[in-house]
């Protein structure tokens, strides 16, 4: 991997990162468990269309990891992983069904997965009980979704110096 | 590849939408129950019924290393506080509906609406 | 359909006056569990209000965590002796009786144990071998001296009466309801069920008794005027980082959660305390054991659980022990005198 490449994306796990933080200082928006804006991801969407897989597969991971470490919750690098993984996955697919002129709805399908990937883990965990808060993450998601889909769309139009 | 379709994605995206929404004003608007039960993992701890409780009356349940302090007044059934991490089991307010029970993820709790009293034509359950 | 529906209030109406409903009914919350009163009575709502009320001046007074409380001077008086209330000077002696009748498998000052594995607390934890020691070296029932209206313990020493309080507290508040002319009620103190005399109508209450690992009930006992007091290790516990589970009832002796092959032991009796008191020492002394200090003292029923699930009864409860839907396969073993 050459020097820009690999400036490019160590640039945006840095973003991503701070997006992180920058969100867990925020109050919550959805009184609802599990259910955030998730502002990280307008980088991972961006990564997704504008990198190759593998590429944005690492972004994606190190914010994970990265920011589960500073975040300080142990369970929550589960969660995140199982939703990351799982979005990841399906917006693999969508990307090439869906142009980049509509990626915001991309990123609502891909909210949608990552909130199937969290259910998963919150089932595991606590039971069938927390399946009643699926349709609520959902709503919460598809909104969370569209808006980091188009703050990516935005990036993408008018950031150019994104491209090194 | 087939040509994209702008609209065909929208609609799906707005039928997942409207479809979320009726499940939640669903289960938001199902009925509550007479018994409350408190749980950890699966386990029941204790349940009660709200309405025989008097004036308002609070209840810490202890978990590895902290706590949720589960309030009763008026019937109405919440978590007044906890020092889990993310707070969710206290803003999610008073317990409302059957289908919707109040989830501390982080101390594994669960506060819902149940049948009965107990099972079976008993009296009380010794545990 | 149409004909079965209009019947259905009628149905309902019939119900209704076969099984009349309990007149009065109170829950609270006190000594770390939740409580429910049921009673049938002319003054049932302030024969519950008083019963309330007992229950809670008593948990002020022996709360081990509550810094106003008698036990919690007891403990903290640093060899002192401190002046205590008679009902605190009954429940002491009766604590140490009881030590002294199961030799020990009850022992009311095991709380330096018990909090150095976080049971107290929550925090749970697997002490090291020399605290543990350290801490067991300072229980012993027999080191509490009683005089009349104060009580005295070596320094370091601790009492908790986590394991008598609910059973003293139902007896109180089962008297209190007595002098308010019920004759009638029920209560369930956070799992300790306790009956005043019969159903209101005249039939026999039906307590259930929970298989901790799927929350039902695998038999029924009928009772009347009598406690029913369940203990085991599966009411509490954790899982260290080891993978090992460890319940919360420690044995005094050695300081270490019970594991003997019972799952739970449950004990019927006249007295709420003494059920109370029996079902933790006889989990503690393990089935054949607490089969001996049945024979040899004959004051209270019993039924044993085992991690089998093989079930003993003592010859007393024959006529009013069954097994519960579901559960009749169960070996059940009656022991006799």
């Amino acid at each position: 991997m050459d020097a820009r490449r690999l400036t490019r994306l160590a640039l945006l796990t840095a973003a991503a990162l701070s997006l992180f933080i920058v969100e867990l200082q925020l109050p919550d928006l959805f009184p609802i468990p599990g259910a955030k804006l998730g502002l990280a991801n307008i980088v991972t969407v961006y990564a997704l269309y504008r990198c190759r897989a593998g590429e944005a597969a690492m972004v994606l991971a190190a914010r994970i990891l990265l920011g589960g470490l500073l975040g300080g919750r142990g369970i929550a690098i589960v969660y995140s992983a199982a939703g990351g993984a799982a979005c990841f996955a399906g917006m693999l697919l969508l990307k090439r069904a869906i142009p980049e002129r509509h990626l915001w709805l991309a990123s609502v399908f891909g909210a949608v997965l990552h909130n199937l990937g969290q259910m998963a883990v919150a089932i595991a965990i606590a039971g069938t009980a927390a399946l009643a808060y699926l349709p609520f993450l959902l709503l919460a998601g598809c909104a969370a979704g569209a808006f980091t889909g188009l703050c990516a769309q935005l990036v993408i139009h008018k950031g150019r110096f994104w491209k090194l | 590849m087939r040509r994209f379709s702008a609209r065909l994605w929208g609609l799906l995206a707005g039928l997942l939408f409207a479809l979320a929404l009726a499940a939640c004003l669903l289960l938001w608007n199902a009925p509550g129950g007479e018994w409350v039960a408190v749980e950890r993992d699966g386990k029941e701890l204790f349940r009660f019924r709200p309405a025989d409780i008097e004036g308002a009356q609070t209840f810490d349940v202890p978990c590895d290393g902290g706590y949720n302090t589960i309030a009763v007044e008026n019937g109405e059934v919440r978590v007044a506080a906890a020092d889990c991490p993310d707070q969710t089991c206290v803003k999610m307010g008073a317990l409302r509906s059957r289908a919707l029970p109040i989830v501390c993820l982080p101390h594994h709790l669960t506060i819902r609406f149940v049948d009965g009293a107990e099972d079976g034509g008993l009296d009380a359950v010794a545990r | 359909m149409p004909r079965a529906s209009r019947l259905l209030p009628l149905i309902c109406l019939l119900l209704s006056l076969c099984a009349p409903a309990l007149a009065a009914q109170r829950g609270f919350f006190a000594m770390d569990t939740y409580m429910a009163v049921s009673c049938e009575g002319e003054n049932a709502e302030e024969a519950l209000e008083a019963a309330e009320a007992r229950v809670r001046e008593l948990e002020a007074l022996w709360s081990a965590t509550d810094e106003n409380s008698e036990i919690y001077a007891l403990d903290h008086a640093g060899g002192e002796a401190v002046a205590i209330s008679a009902d605190t000077e009954a429940i002491l002696r009766f604590g140490a009786e009881m030590g002294a009748r199961t030799g020990g498998c009850l022992d009311i000052t095991l709380y330096p144990v018990s909090r150095l594995w976080g049971f107290t607390t929550g925090d749970y934890r697997v002490p090291p071998e020399t605290e543990l020691a350290a801490a067991l070296a300072l229980v012993g029932y027999e080191q509490l001296e009683l005089s009349p209206g104060a009580a005295r313990l070596p320094e370091g020493a601790q009492v908790d009466l986590g394991a008598l309080g609910k059973g003293w507290a139902g007896d109180e508040a089962v008297a209190v309801l007595r002098e308010y002319g019920v004759t009638s009620a029920l209560l369930d103190l956070g799992g300790n069920v306790q009956a005043l005399g019969s159903k209101a109508d005249g039939s026999a209450w039906r307590v259930g008794v929970i298989m901790p690992e799927d929350q039902t009930n695998f038999c029924v006992l009928e009772v009347r005027d009598a406690a029913v007091v369940t203990s085991g290790n599966y009411e509490r516990f954790f899982t260290a980082d080891d993978g090992a589970v460890y319940g919360h009832i420690l044995d005094p002796k050695t300081g270490a959660p019970v594991e003997n092959g019972l799952k739970s032991v449950t004990i019927v009796g006249a007295e709420g305390k003494k059920c109370d008191a029996l079902s933790t020492a006889l989990f503690v002394m393990g089935a054949d054991a607490a089969i001996e200090h049945w024979r040899t003292y004959r004051d209270f029923e019993m039924v044993l659980l085992t991690e089998e699930n093989v079930v003993y009864i003592t010859e007393g409860l024959q006529g009013d022990f069954s097994l519960a839907q579901g559960y009749e396969g169960l070996a059940v073993t009656v022991v006799s005198r």
